[in-house]
């Protein structure tokens, strides 16, 4: 007989396991949830000479994980192989990673060309960065009929702090179609774009498509001289915002221009290119560092920049409770549209004051917010000033602005009643009242419990017996669950149910033999004809049964033969289920 | 296989006699319990007229009269008297002491924990840490008492030995996996009772400051801090002298602190 190898150990150790598994599910869930890598491209030069090599850099931010899976093939260009660099920065308590790939190449081909996007495997993510473009020509003239400079206004700010890079280009007056191709300008990793500043009311402008898609505004500054030279000079401004210290690394811009025609057909006309030239701008790097930490107020919202703030209200003379519109404007260079802008219901000195929210607008010079104030007595006098921190980067340290206070007058309501009465049907905290009972009383009955000793041997001496008791049963008896042990334990209750089923002496012969073939895990065929009396004595000692449930099974077989074949009386179903029991009982 | 299962269930049989509860004892009062519940009467009446000096002076007695024949239930209302009265008088810090020193005795008490976390709020201490595994571990194994942990273990205790002797009987997946549940449940179960084995500190004290508390080497605040240690951290006392206690922290800290910057949790 053999033991069934169902061990609870074993299962244990697999419910263990699962649990395990389900935990480990849930935190790798919850870490890819934590933050987003992003990747991006650059170019060194929009535009290179045929032969000439130039350099792609892409870049995974926020991960450390990144393999550049492909790179793209495109005829005519050829893509060096790829080195990897892992950067990491530490800013404000935040951690900053970069893993950067820089690759080669060099232009084979004169022409056009479309980079396709870079495939990257960021963990399990597949990510792609933007197509660029890029211009191989096989000349680039242009020196003499026209200019670029590319400055930014400030060669070193701090995080947060708004930078301006301005392009100036001039061309020849004959000239009449410029392309910059500004490979910095749609996308520049580690930077924000802001919104620009809009022109001043008069001036003049006109569009250009910079890298042949993005429709820009440049300012027209009319013909100005140059070496001796006429130029008719544009305007670009681009503003970003750096959002990570370290390098800022603004790519060669190169600018297209020259003479177009046209081609006028029957019913068409098309533009064509009669000549070509080219001016450039050397790349330059921007050092971006971080606020300093010294100084830096509790309260500190982020505001970063050379900013000015005026205040005004709606009304200065209202009664207890009603509402007043506190609108706040900060103006002047700085990241206008990011800092977190303070908030009276959370300030002492608006105490006498409840906030019921605000309003903003932000724009790229203006940061305007309308706060909903309601004085809550007529003791408040005046608005107070509202302050917030800002960091001046000309003064390099921490400065507070303040508005200046607002008197106001507020009446009391008809009534009396201020806002503090209503104030008094809030609801606080407090403490349980205590219980104040005699000790005698409400205590209840206390249970005994049982012993150390008692507990130690529920818990360890009891299963360790049990588990012996196990191993013993199942060596002797063989696995309880097996199909024929089974069988066995419900042999007197199959007999009992196909009896009432069907008590005719055949089958309840069939049925006993049936109950003897499970009680004895053999077939039932196995008792036809079988010598009790032999069939015990050929048992080994310890499984026999007594001499009397031998009697009792042969005298029912024979009874039940006598009935089945000799026309005899049948067995009644009481004497036969009777007779099972008792040969169970004796250990059948 | 029969004899076994007649010599198990004695077996059984004689063990659920042993584990079963002791006749109800009912809540008499012996004289020293008698003469703590008078102060108590008088400490309650003195509180309601909002008096609450001497009121927390009838608790201390009531405290002292029942020492050794109070028991936990009795203590618990008296300490809960006590956190309520000092906090009344505007000692939040004091209080988050005299309730703490009641939660040893009835830890999963919801009104007891409700007060402790209003006087430790209004007192500038962190909240009872919470919403960390870790915390939520350390909660569950010091929520019941001892006898309740014993009890607790035995039940779990019974449950495998119930699983193990189906599975012995009947054999088969099902009572396999019956098994491998009750083991678990039992060491769940059975986990606040092996917690009672780890030694507590002999004479707990609760550091009641809202902020970190420095320790000196000896008895003297012009020395320089050698540690620091976080509100609400339990330590033991070791010794004392005048205005100082010694103690022994958490990290086997040691060294001298204020006696007004502890509170004894033994009451």
């Amino acid at each position: 007989m053999k033991e069934h190898s169902h061990s609870p150990i074993r299962i244990a150790r697999r419910l263990l396991g699962l649990v395990v598994l389900i935990f480990a599910t849930i935190s790798s869930a919850g870490a890819a949830q934590r933050g987003r890598p992003v990747v991006g491209a650059t170019l060194e030069s929009g535009v290179i000479k045929l032969g000439e090599t130039t350099r792609v850099t892409v870049i995974a931010e926020g991960t450390r994980d990144a393999r550049l899976r492909e790179i793209p093939n495109v005829p005519g260009l050829r893509f060096g192989r790829p080195q990897e660099g892992f950067f990491q920065s530490f800013v404000n308590g935040r951690s900053s990673v970069q893993v950067r790939f820089d690759i080669s190449l060099r232009a084979e081909q004169e022409g056009e060309f479309t980079i396709p996007p870079f495939v990257l495997e960021v963990g399990s993510q597949r990510l792609e960065t933007r197509p660029m473009a890029l211009r191989v020509v096989r000349d680039m003239r242009g020196e003499e009929l026209g200019f670029l400079e590319v400055r930014p206004t400030a060669t070193r700010v701090v995080e947060g702090q708004p930078l301006t890079i301005e392009l100036l280009l001039g061309l020849d007056p004959d000239m009449n179609f410029a392309q910059p191709r500004l490979p910095w300008w749609e996308e520049l990793p580690g930077t924000v774009e802001l919104e620009s500043r809009p022109q001043a009311p008069g001036a003049r402008t006109t569009r250009l498509a910079v890298n042949g898609k993005v429709d820009v505004e440049a300012e027209s500054l009319g013909l100005q001289e140059r070496d001796g030279k006429s130029f008719n000079v544009y305007r670009l401004e681009r503003r970003i915002l750096p959002v990570r210290s370290g390098l800022l690394e603004v790519p060669r811009s190169h600018v297209e221009f020259g003479r177009l025609g046209e081609d006028r057909g029957i019913f068409s006309r098309r533009s064509r290119k009669l000549d070509s030239y080219f001016v450039s701008a050397p790349a330059f790097e921007v050092e971006v560092v971080p606020l300093p930490r010294q100084g830096q107020p509790l309260e500190f919202g982020g505001a970063v920049g050379n900013l000015t703030v005026r205040a005004r209200s709606d009304t200065r003379d209202v009664l207890v409770g009603d509402s007043i519109k506190l609108t706040v404007e900060w103006e002047g260079e700085g990241n206008l549209e990011f800092f977190d802008v303070p908030d009276p219901g959370r300030l002492d000195s608006f105490r006498g004051f409840r906030s019921y929210g605000k309003t903003e607008e932000k724009s790229a010079d203006r940061r305007r917010v309308t706060y909903d104030l309601a004085p809550l007595s007529e003791d408040a006098t005046e608005i107070p000033a509202l302050a917030m921190a800002v960091f001046d980067p000309l003064l390099e340290q921490y400065v507070t602005l303040e508005t200046d206070p607002i008197p106001i007058r507020v009446r009391p309501l008809e009534g009396g009643g201020g806002l503090l009465e209503e104030l008094a049907l809030e609801t606080t905290r407090d403490i349980i009242d205590i219980d104040a009972r005699p000790l005698g009383e409400g205590l209840g009955r206390t249970a005994s419990s049982p012993n150390n000793a008692l507990v130690g041997g529920t818990l360890f001496g009891l299963p360790v017996l049990l588990l012996g008791l196990r191993t013993l049963v199942r060596r002797r008896s063989g696995d309880p669950a097996r199909p024929a042990a089974k069988r066995r334990r419900r042999a007197p209750k199959i007999l009992r149910a196909a009896l009432q089923r069907d008590s005719s002496p055949a089958a309840a012969a069939l049925a006993f033999a049936e109950f003897l073939g499970a009680r004895t895990e053999e077939s039932e065929a196995a008792w036809e004809g079988r010598d009790a009396r032999a069939w015990n004595q050929a048992l080994p000692p310890e499984q026999r049964i007594s001499t009397q449930a031998v009697q009792v099974l042969d005298h029912m077989r024979q009874r039940l033969e006598a009935a089945v074949f000799g026309g005899d009386q049948p067995v009644p179903n009481q004497e036969l289920l009777a007779a099972a029991k008792s040969v169970v009982e004796a250990g059948l | 296989m029969k004899k076994q299962l007649t010599l198990l269930t004695l077996f059984l049989a004689l063990l659920f006699a042993f584990a079963a509860p002791a006749p109800a004892q009912e809540a008499r009062l012996d004289q020293g319990a008698q003469r703590a519940d008078a102060f108590f009467g008088e400490g309650v009446q003195l509180y309601r007229r909002a008096e609450y000096g001497p009121a927390v002076a009838r608790f201390e007695a009531a405290l002292e009269a029942g020492a050794g024949e109070l028991s936990p239930p009795q203590r618990v209302r008296i300490l809960r008297a006590m956190g309520n009265s000092v906090f009344r008088q505007g000692d939040a810090l004091r209080a988050v002491g005299w309730y703490s020193a009641a939660l040893r005795h009835a830890p999963r008490d919801r009104e007891l924990l409700a007060n402790v976390d209003l006087a430790r709020s209004d007192a500038g201490m962190p909240a009872l840490a919470s919403g960390t595994i870790a915390a939520d571990v350390d909660a569950y194994l010091h929520a019941v008492r001892p006898p309740e942990a014993r009890r607790l273990a035995f039940l779990g205790g019974l449950i495998l030995c119930l699983a193990l002797l189906v599975e012995l009987l009947r054999g088969g997946r099902a009572a396999a996996m019956g098994v491998a549940f009750a083991a678990f449940l039992a060491l769940a179960l059975a986990l606040p009772w092996f917690a009672s084995f780890i030694p507590e500190p002999v004479d707990p004290h609760l550091v009641l400051r809202a902020n970190s508390l420095a320790v000196r080497s000896e008895p003297r605040a012009e020395l320089p801090a050698v540690a620091h240690l976080e509100p609400g951290a339990i330590v033991t006392r070791v010794d004392e002298l005048d205005d100082w206690v010694r103690i022994e922290g958490p990290g086997k800290t040691t060294g001298w602190v204020p006696a007004k910057a502890v509170f004894s949790l033994i009451r």
